[in-house]
């Protein structure tokens, strides 16, 4: 039986892969996964794979990865991960840096650990060569997804539609914003953010980035700090100033560049970290204008 | 050390090489032995010495009850072995819990020394295997078995430290009793090795703990607050459901591995899990779930308190003690002990229920129920499972209050397609079971097309790795 089990397997690889290849010629550019997680693997590793020049990478955590891409275009790579961290973006750039002309880096979330188990995944060189050769191996093209993307979302969507119409008849107008998640979020981002980072804490973050950005500046690779913007309740904690002020001292503006919130803009956010949706448009093209006045950007 | 990383494999491949190679023939306990030591050392070295002093201390106590000539002196060591244990598991593991509950100041003196006591991975599995031992050796004096032979101080010692430290089991179960597992320790073959049975633990093992339940736990993480806020009650009650899924396969998945990995050095580990979640019945669900752990409180706890043979009032606190002790043992959380207490409450309704109506109700005792008393007992199941997941019982709260409101809020397709998928296979395999008791076969060609499915999935649909849940206890 086993015999057979691992001779069917084969089988269904194969299988496997033409449909994945298939996928793959169909669809866009980025992809996404099943979750955050699976999408910033699969982010690191298009990215890793990609062997077009990307003149510009941002870098960062979910609240610069969902500036639209319509919006910033084919010339800038978003490499920022939601739950991420900008560490292991900068780490995944210092893996294939030709091409690269400028990272820009957004500076917010400076706590958010290295994820070195998905550097490590994403560029490896068997992992690599595995999926370069073998679609079916790369994370946007596993049957769940594939299965998913095809037929399992539609038949999903159907058997909501049914179950709406007969027994949830709309209920009392309930909203996402009347459910209270993101002012939850707010309520603990404004208590966690009331006190200042420790001075260990933050020396020791601004020195990892420091390293790392010496390292692409070496490479060649010219680096833009990004400020996302946050509510305004938050803006100016003891916490948001103390890391300004030491990303300020490390990262001067007279030797970097940097992109920074409109001052006179009251910035609608969902949970008071993410921009509104209506904000993320704007803010993109605020973004692009600036990188378009940097030499080194070439856009 | 986790059953899915490479050092694992390279453990186990090398130990296999050792065990079998014939000079290293009568050295094969020792061999076992040292790579368990080399597997619970590898993330905790200095617990090591928590091992070993719990071996010695149920290898002198099962030691001095087998030699003791008097019953009074083998009650005494008896006591003395279990009570060592007890206070082992109690210091390592509830100390920070009582420290907190008492209300002992946390940032000095002794509140603040038990808050830094390390919590040793599987302490509370290896004080259990321990404490059966000791029972057992005790309850020989009666003359029933003889299943703990009488040996030399070294080799009764190095029989316990095998029986303790056996590395598929030591983390995570099954809770082996030593009735059942000193009869097997002795020489082993290589030509003795059941492969195909040991393959076939280990693929679909590896397919439940690396395919679904790593999967299922990036959908089940929204089960934190505030993020379950936002969600219809719909993708709530199907993201439970996706729990019990995870939490399934997870750690019978993680049997599965550690059965399969004993078979290929010769043991027998007993089966943990016996497809749960088609029981009609709380008493059945806790016949077919964790089943070592269940049939460890049974014949450990349940049945010295007097079981139910001492009238059906104190059956009843017999239950809900033990379940409670039973709940509290998974973790160092109240809410741990109200989730047993959860159960606990529901198996004495279900002897309640069928007191009153004599088992004559249709719904209890019709066959045509059955997919009914199966929705029941999991339903039941699954809400109890929200103790787990939510350890802070103001979240369970907070969640089931969302539950009540968010019925109009527009469902997550892409999370409900995405458990759905990943619940398919346990769903399945569930039913296939169902299938095979009414006495019809699968087919050698459906049984490899599934095993294929698993070893493909294996290869290319593996979620991110995460340690096993039950680790944590």
């Amino acid at each position: 039986m086993l015999k057979r089990a691992v001779l069917l397997a084969f089988v269904f690889l194969l299988v496997s892969n033409f449909w994945a290849a298939r996928y793959l010629n169909r669809n866009q550019r980025y992809y996404w996964g099943q979750s955050d997680w699976q999408t910033n693997e699969i982010h690191g590793s298009d990215f890793l794979l990609d062997t077009h020049p990307l003149p510009v990478v941002i870098v960062g955590t979910s609240l610069s990865a969902r500036l639209p891409e319509s919006i910033l275009g084919k010339n800038v790579y978003n490499l920022a991960f939601s739950g991420g961290s900008l560490f292991t973006g900068l780490d995944l750039v210092k893996c294939r840096p030709s091409g690269v002309q400028a990272v820009v880096i957004e500076v917010n979330c400076l706590f958010k650990k290295l994820d070195s188990d998905l550097v490590e995944r994403a560029s490896s060189p068997i992992a690599l060569a595995l999926e370069r050769k073998f679609p079916v191996f790369r994370g946007q093209c596993t049957p769940a997804n594939l299965f998913v993307t095809g037929i399992g979302l539609r038949v999903v969507q159907k058997g909501l539609r049914v179950l709406e119409h007969y027994f949830i008849h709309g209920g009392h107008g309930l909203t996402l914003e009347d459910a209270h998640p993101f002012k939850a979020l707010l309520a603990e981002s404004r208590a966690s953010w009331s006190t200042p980072p420790s001075p260990e804490e933050l020396n020791s973050a601004l020195e990892q980035l420091d390293k790392r950005v010496r390292v692409l500046r070496q490479l060649g690779i010219e680096c833009i700090m990004l400020e996302m913007p946050v509510d305004h309740s938050l803006e100016h904690t003891p916490y948001m100033e103390a890391i300004r002020s030491g990303l300020q001292e490390h990262f001067p503006p007279t030797a970097y560049h940097w992109i920074t919130p409109d001052p006179d803009h009251n910035y609608a956010t969902t949970d008071g970290l993410h921009l509104a949706k209506a904000e993320r448009e704007p803010y993109a093209v605020r973004i692009l204008a600036a990188l378009k006045a940097i030499p080194q950007c070439k856009l | 050390m986790l059953f899915n990383s490479l050092a694992f494999l390279i453990l186990v491949v090398v130990t296999l090489i050792l065990y079998y190679l014939p000079a290293l023939g009568a050295f094969q306990i020792y061999t076992l032995v040292g790579a368990s030591f080399v597997f619970y050392a590898y993330s905790q070295p200095s617990l090591l010495l928590l091992l070993i002093a719990s071996i010695v201390i149920n290898s002198v106590s099962s030691y001095r009850i087998l030699n003791s000539p008097e019953v009074r002196t083998q009650k005494i060591w008896a006591f003395t072995g279990v009570g060592l244990n007890l206070s082992l598991l109690l210091f390592f593991k509830y100390g920070p819990l009582l420290t907190k509950t008492i209300g002992l100041d946390l940032q000095h003196g002794i509140g603040q020394f038990l808050m830094t006591i390390p919590l040793p991975i599987g302490i509370s599995f290896f004080t259990f295997q321990g404490i059966s031992l000791v029972v057992d050796v005790y309850r020989q004096k009666d003359g029933h078995s003889h299943a703990i032979e009488r040996h030399t101080f070294w080799k009764h010692f190095a029989e316990t430290a095998f029986f303790k430290s056996f590395f598929p089991q030591l983390i995570a179960g099954p809770i082996m009793k030593a009735h059942d597992f000193y009869p097997q320790i002795g020489r082993k073959s290589l030509g003795e090795v059941d492969w195909n049975s040991a393959a076939r633990d280990l693929i679909m093992g590896y397919f439940l703990k690396t395919v679904i339940a790593d999967n299922l736990k990036d959908f089940t993480f929204w089960i934190q607050y505030p993020y379950f806020l936002g969600f219809s009650t719909l993708t709530l009650a199907v993201i439970v459901f996706g729990y019990s899924i995870q939490i399934f396969a997870d750690f019978a998945g993680y049997s599965l591995i550690a059965i399969g990995v004993a078979k290929l050095f010769g043991y027998q580990l007993m089966t943990n899990f016996n497809f749960p979640y088609i029981s009609q019945s709380l008493s059945e669900f806790w016949r077919r779930w964790h089943i070592s752990l269940s049939t460890w409180l049974r014949d450990y706890l349940y049945i010295p308190l007097g079981g139910n043979r001492s009238g059906e009032g104190r059956t009843y606190i017999n239950l809900l003690i033990v379940m409670m002790l039973g709940g509290i043992w998974h973790g160092a959380a109240w809410s741990y002990l109200v989730w047993g207490t959860f159960h606990g409450v529901g198996l004495a309704l279900e002897r309640l229920m069928a007191r009153w109506t004599g088992g004559k109700s249709t719904i209890i005792r019709d066959r045509s129920f059955s997919m009914v008393r199966i929705a029941a007992t999991f339903s039941f199941v699954s809400f109890g499972w929200l103790f787990f997941k939510l350890p802070n019982f103001i979240d369970v709260l907070r969640f089931l209050h969302a539950c009540l409101r968010n019925w109009s809020l527009e469902s997550d397709e892409k999370i409900i397609s995405y458990i759905l998928f990943y619940s398919l296979p346990v769903v399945g395999w569930h039913g296939l079971n169902l299938w095979q008791r009414k006495g019809r076969g699968l087919g050698q060609t459906f049984e490899a097309a599934i095993f294929a499915v698993c070893l493909l999935m294996l290869l290319v649909n593996r979620g991110t790795t995460q340690a096993f849940i039950y680790f944590q206890f």
